[in-house]
């Protein structure tokens, strides 16, 4: 009896959800990986920040998914005036989504505050040379300056997030829980711990527009960002038809999905890359400075193998990004995999007298990065492979771990370690890639991006600081010869580029670039 | 001293040392500056932050401070939510998120699984762990010992996928997850309320096969009583003392099986936050997150023994003086 | 041996109606278990009845079956486990063969039963007001405070001072006597016909024994009820008795009215009981004096159990098992020479 009983309840409760998702049926659910930490406007610079808010708060430009260059969002033309300035034309008529106009004083007000150095917001990664400041010219134009020349003001101005004027000067604490922006979705609630949705915007701009972005006008009634951290729980979500479209699956999901009905599995390239910084020029073991040793580390790899063990990855073609960006070598091939012609680099070095007693080369992977144990154990065993004795370690970075600290590397050395991390390319453009991965620091003053290199070469340096005034065409070339540089120099290893993935429900169709914005204009039916 | 003030003071005092262990071991993992911005922030960004957050202050200073203001409610303010990175005097009200309000807003949904999930093991463990116990060696017997000792050696987290796959996924049931209706918390909590299904079944029967052999289970037979109720008062009220223990520790495996479960059903409560500010390495949220979890525990242990004072009329709460 | 025929009819009088119709007659009980050592027989075909009002005692050493055969009475042993043949009549039917339900109408309403450890008997962790008046509002759908009512009523009865105010105490509040008096009280909620006392005396000490046993006496008459008291204490069935069962390895030895039993024994067990006490209250744990002990129930001598502690024991003994055999009126016994012994004891 008590079991006729509690069937009967499940099946009420079976009936009752059916009654609601019907209810709810417009919605176009989306299973995101993480809560958004806050809603505000800077948090649009990176997808993983607040995924979806995209869809709520716009940018001036913005990349186009398809072509990777730049185009118009609430800024319709822009112009470089000089090294220091940018100039925008904002779109007539656009309104937040309290009322409020979209002009140059809000978008000036806008760009300040989420730049602004005592904000100390997270953007600040992605700060350039100088400050930034907006200066109105008149209702519809606005002049970015930087203190410093800053040649990537486009690229700035298309991670800043335009946002409520009224909201920043009268209720700035709202701003970072209930966003008002421009775009086609209006915030509606955040359920803590659980979701956030937005809800269709009748007014938006982009229903009238001839220039508008994405590849038609979102008509969901509501979207609904439902927070899992399980792969497996956002999985059941769209095995259960709950979700419209999973972000960040495994890549054992994706493999499933093909067998599976229902929905299914896209994926392309992302800005995510993961390489093996080995030591070099910084305290290094001054073996690892011989050209023969560090080729021989680079050919023992077979990179078909560890974008195997990565799942959705592919190999990289000889640098850290991929064909899209400004200063991609074309020319350039991925290191060989030839652990024969390794193994006699290595005889070669010993019979010249370098002597590998006591070398040991350190894999040490960090935590933050996908499939790190197995990647540091294969790395680690091909290398030994050829002859060099390596010691394979995983730790956890940030906290406070002095071994990924440049400013402690002294104490450790000499150093034979390479450092095996995901990063990501924030542009369509080596020049960041560049400085942070290969600029020689200034332990003196190690402040700047640039603390993460090893490499320290003064003819690149000079070069490097040269190209990064650069724009265009020239910018380009220089930065395609400096890959070229630094590849024939064995100085870092670009062991795989992440692809990014979702799973997509049957019935729609989703576009998306390197960028990989999370936007319902990218999402379309077909049948 | 009564007992019962007594033993909230050794409560007080245990707390202190969770709130002085929290502290000391969140200062112990590193500067918090670095954990917020990462090893490759620049270094004037860095003081910017220590000096908002007023991390420049002598260490004892600063725990005077957060023990002054865990007394007031203040358990701080987010690393992460809102908007903790600036000056607090730059913004009127607030200055970040405050910890005590992310703890507040997410401990009713734990305590509400946890009571859905223990509260229904209860009253099934207690149903089943009777009837075994008066049908002893029967086929009821035997069926409450597999699903009891099934129970206690499933892993929560695995129970939790299945439970989705089987009824979200394959029946339609119910949702995968999420949080809202009365039916979002039946598959969670039925994750979260297996184990303590088990030994509380467990435990019931074999204290009900103790005490159903006790002669004044004869006595009130001979006096005519119905046999259910000389199992479900007589038997089980004195069969409730190990009962009543064994549910203790099972709260306390509950709280932390919580964080798991919450995390696989995307359920808003302490746990997931725990599991958010560790991956955020947000500290103040994670620290507020474990000293909710600790007083939890603390308070479940104090409620255990005021109920054991109820049951066991020997041991009253004044007269437990040693 | 006259000090205590005389004590015996000054308590009891001559209210007992010899000739009505007993209100419980046991014909050839046997109550059987399976023990890892083997079947064993606990109680072996006993038969006895009680009329209205009459106060049958039980004796016998430890182990002979006393309390598993009232037990099986009161439907508190069962089949299965047990093996339970033979037949309890009450008003003429057999309960022994009635179906759960209707045996556990019985219980209480037509008969009830106290036990020796009353501590034990009581829920520790219910209130003694609870305990008295529960069955009464179950069973008779009584609001709770009428069941409380009825609880203080019956503690008024049995003699527990400032009832009212003690309801909400517990057992261990209680002394041993109060606690018997308490299980009394408990016993009398639904007004039994049938009171089974299971040595209600034998845990407390000398003065409240005798308070329990007036006590006993008292309600038994006001209530024209039958009381069956199981007892170590030949002194207490002589005194209170009106019939006595003797039981030896689960068997009847003899039964008889007290004055029988008394001036004339007929079995040797019985003797050796009465020679071996010394005083009017004597125990029967002291009469260790009969040589030898007891025989564990797995391993029953052949022929007559006693044989080996009889002093009257012949070959036929070890033969033939003596079956209970009437020697008079109201008196049976069962041993083979039970005509000469008693023909013997009379000339005493
Ligand atoms: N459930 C049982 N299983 C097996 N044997 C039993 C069981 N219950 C009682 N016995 C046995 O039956 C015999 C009679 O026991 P009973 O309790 O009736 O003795 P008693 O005459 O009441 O003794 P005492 O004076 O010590 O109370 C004992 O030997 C006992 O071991
Ligand atoms: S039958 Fe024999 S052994 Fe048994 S009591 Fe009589 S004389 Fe003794
Ligand atoms: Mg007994």
């Amino acid at each position: 009896m008590k079991t006729r009983q509690t069937a009967l309840a499940i099946t009420l409760a079976g009936v009752l959800a059916g009654v609601t998702s019907l209810a709810l049926a417009d919605t176009f659910v989306v299973a995101v990986p993480q809560e958004p930490q806050d809603l505000a406007a800077q948090g649009i610079y990176k997808e993983i920040n607040a995924p979806g808010l995209r869809n709520v708060i716009e940018p001036l430009i913005m990349m186009d998914a398809d072509s990777g260059d730049y185009v118009p969002v609430l800024a319709q033309d822009w112009e470089v005036i000089d090294d220091t300035s940018l100039r925008l034309h904002l779109r007539e008529g656009v309104v937040f989504h309290d009322g409020t106009p979209m002009d140059a004083e809000a978008v000036a007000t806008s760009i300040e505050f989420v730049w602004d150095q005592e904000n100390a917001f997270t953007i600040q990664e992605y700060a350039g040379p100088g400050r930034i400041s907006a200066e109105v010219e008149d209702d519809l134009t606005v002049v970015v300056h930087s203190s410093e020349p800053d040649p990537m003001l486009d690229f700035r101005m298309s991670l800043t997030g335009i946002t409520s004027q009224d909201q920043i000067e009268n209720n700035p604490s709202a701003h970072f829980t209930q966003p008002l922006g421009t775009g086609p979705y209006a915030f509606e609630d955040w359920d803590q711990g659980s979701s956030w949705s937005a809800v269709r915007n009748d007014d938006w701009w982009g229903r009238a527009a001839d220039d508008v972005y994405g590849q038609n006008i979102p008509d969901y009634d509501r979207v609904r960002f439902e927070f899992r951290t399980e792969s497996s729980s956002r999985m059941a979500m769209i095995m259960a038809g709950e979700a419209d479209i999973v972000v960040s699956p495994q890549s054992s999901d994706c493999e499933r999905a093909e067998r599976l009905d229902g929905f299914s599995c896209v994926t392309g390239p992302s800005s995510q890359y993961i390489y093996g910084r080995l030591d070099y020029s910084l305290f290094a073991d001054e073996r690892l400075e011989d050209p023969r040793i560090r080729a021989a580390i680079f050919h023992a790899l077979s990179y078909e193998g560890l974008a195997d063990i990565l799942g959705l990855a592919s190999v990289p073609q000889g640098q850290l990004g991929t064909p899209d960006m400004t200063g991609f070598n074309d020319a350039l091939e991925q290191y060989a995999s030839d652990p024969q012609r390794s193994m006699e680099l290595v005889q070669q070095a010993q019979a010249d007298g370098v002597n590998l007693n006591g070398l040991r080369v350190e894999v040490m992977g960090r935590d933050d990065t996908p499939r790190i144990g197995e990647l540091v154990e294969a790395i680690g065993a091909m290398i030994e492979a050829v002859g060099i004795p390596t010691r394979q370690n995983v730790q956890t970075p940030a906290v406070a771990n002095p071994r990924f600290r440049i400013s402690e590397y002294k104490a450790e050395a000499p150093r034979a370690m390479m450092q095996v991390h995901v990063k990501e390319n924030p542009a369509p453009d080596f020049g960041l890639n560049l400085h942070s991965n290969y600029a020689c620091p200034d332990l003196d003053d190690p402040s700047g991006v640039s603390r993460s290199s090893v490499f320290c070469d003064e003819e690149f340096d000079e070069r490097l600081h040269e190209a990064l005034t650069l724009i265009g065409e020239e910018r380009h070339e220089a930065m395609q010869e400096l890959n070229a540089f630094l590849h024939e120099r064995y100085v870092i290893i670009p062991l795989a580029l992440l692809d990014r993935a979702y799973l997509v429900r049957d019935g729609l169709d989703l576009t998306f670039g390197p960028d990989g914005r999370f936007l319902l204009a990218n999402v379309t039916q077909s049948d | 001293m009564p007992y019962l003030v007594r033993r909230a003071g050794h409560s007080a005092i245990m707390l202190l040392v969770v709130v002085s262990f929290v502290f000391f071991a969140g200062r112990m993992i590193g500067d918090p500056a670095i954990v917020m911005l990462g090893a490759s922030a620049s270094d004037t960004a860095l003081e910017q932050l220590r000096n908002n957050l007023g991390l420049n202050d002598p260490l004892l200073m600063q725990y005077f401070r957060y023990v002054g203001g865990l007394v007031q409610g203040d358990l701080g303010v987010s690393f992460r939510y809102g908007f903790a990175q600036m000056p607090a005097e730059r913004f009127m009200d607030g200055g970040g998120t405050p910890v005590m309000g992310l703890v507040l807003a997410r401990l009713p949904q734990t305590l509400y699984l946890a009571a859905v999930a223990l509260g229904g093991a209860l009253a099934l463990a207690l149903v089943m762990g009777c009837l075994a116990a008066m049908y002893p060696r029967s086929w009821i017997d035997h069926l409450v010992n597999v699903l009891s000792l099934a129970s206690v050696s499933v892993v929560q987290f695995w129970l939790g996928l299945v439970l989705i796959v089987l009824f979200a996924v394959h029946l339609g049931w119910l949702p995968t997850g999420g949080y809202g209706s009365w039916y979002h918390v039946i598959l969670p909590a039925l994750a979260l309320g297996a184990r303590p299904l088990g030994r509380v079944a467990q435990v019931t029967r074999s204290a009900m096969l103790d005490e159903m052999a006790r002669p004044y289970v004869a006595a009130a037979r001979a006096k005519g009583l119905p046999e259910h109720r000389i199992v479900s008062v007589h038997a089980l009220k004195n069969a409730g003392i190990p009962v009543v223990t064994i549910t203790g520790d099972e709260l306390v495996q509950l709280v932390t099986g919580a964080i798991l479960v919450e995390t696989v059903f995307g359920w808003p409560g302490i746990g997931h936050l725990l599991v958010e500010a560790l991956n955020n390495r947000d500290l103040p949220v994670l620290q507020g997150a474990i000293l909710a979890v600790a007083t939890l525990v603390i308070v479940v242990n104090l409620l255990v023994d005021i109920t054991y004072t109820y049951l066991n009329p020997k041991v009253s709460l004044s007269s437990r003086e040693n | 041996m006259n000090a205590m025929t005389e004590a015996r009819t000054r308590v009891t009088g001559d209210r007992v109606d010899v000739s009505a119709a007993p209100i419980m007659s046991v014909e050839g009980l046997s109550v059987g278990f399976d023990t890892p050592h083997g079947p064993v027989q606990a109680v072996d075909n006993v038969s006895w009845s009680i009329r209205k009002g009459e106060t049958l005692g039980i004796i016998g050493e430890s182990g002979s079956g006393k309390s598993v055969g009232l037990e099986t009475i009161m439907g508190l042993i069962t089949s299965p486990p047990a093996r339970i043949s033979g037949q309890v009549l009450l008003d003429g039917q057999d309960i022994l063969s009635m179906p759960q339900r209707q045996r556990r109408q019985l219980r209480g309403d037509r008969m009830a039963m106290i036990f020796q450890d009353a501590l034990a008997a009581l829920n520790p962790s219910l209130t003694i007001g609870t305990q008295i008046s529960e069955v009464y509002r179950i069973r008779r759908g009584a609001s709770r405070q009428a069941a409380l009512d009825k609880a203080v009523e019956l503690m008024d009865q049995v003699k527990i001072p400032s009832a009212r105010s003690r309801l909400k105490a517990y057992p261990h509040e209680f002394s041993g006597g109060m606690c018997q008096r308490v299980m009394i009280a408990m016993a009398l909620a639904m007004d039994p016909e049938i009171l089974i006392a299971d040595e209600p005396t034998t845990a407390l000490d000398v003065t409240v024994q005798r308070q329990i046993m007036d006590l006993l006496q008292e309600v038994r008459r006001e209530r024209g009820m039958s009381l069956i008291l199981v007892t170590h204490d030949l002194g207490v069935v002589a005194e209170c008795a009106d019939r006595a069962v003797v039981m030896y390895s689960g068997r009847m030895a003899e039964t008889a009215t007290m004055r029988d039993l008394f001036r004339t024994p007929s079995h040797p067990y019985t003797r050796a009981l009465l020679q071996a006490m010394p005083r009017v209250d004597a125990r029967l744990e002291r009469l260790q004096a009969i040589p030898g002990t007891p025989p564990t129930l797995s391993h029953i001598p052949s022929g007559c159990a006693f044989r080996p502690r009889c002093t009257f024991a012949q070959p036929r003994c070890a033969e033939e098992k003596p079956e209970l055999r009437m020697l008079a009126a109201e008196h049976s016994a069962a041993c083979h020479f039970a005509e000469a012994i008693r023909e013997e004891t009379s000339h005493d």
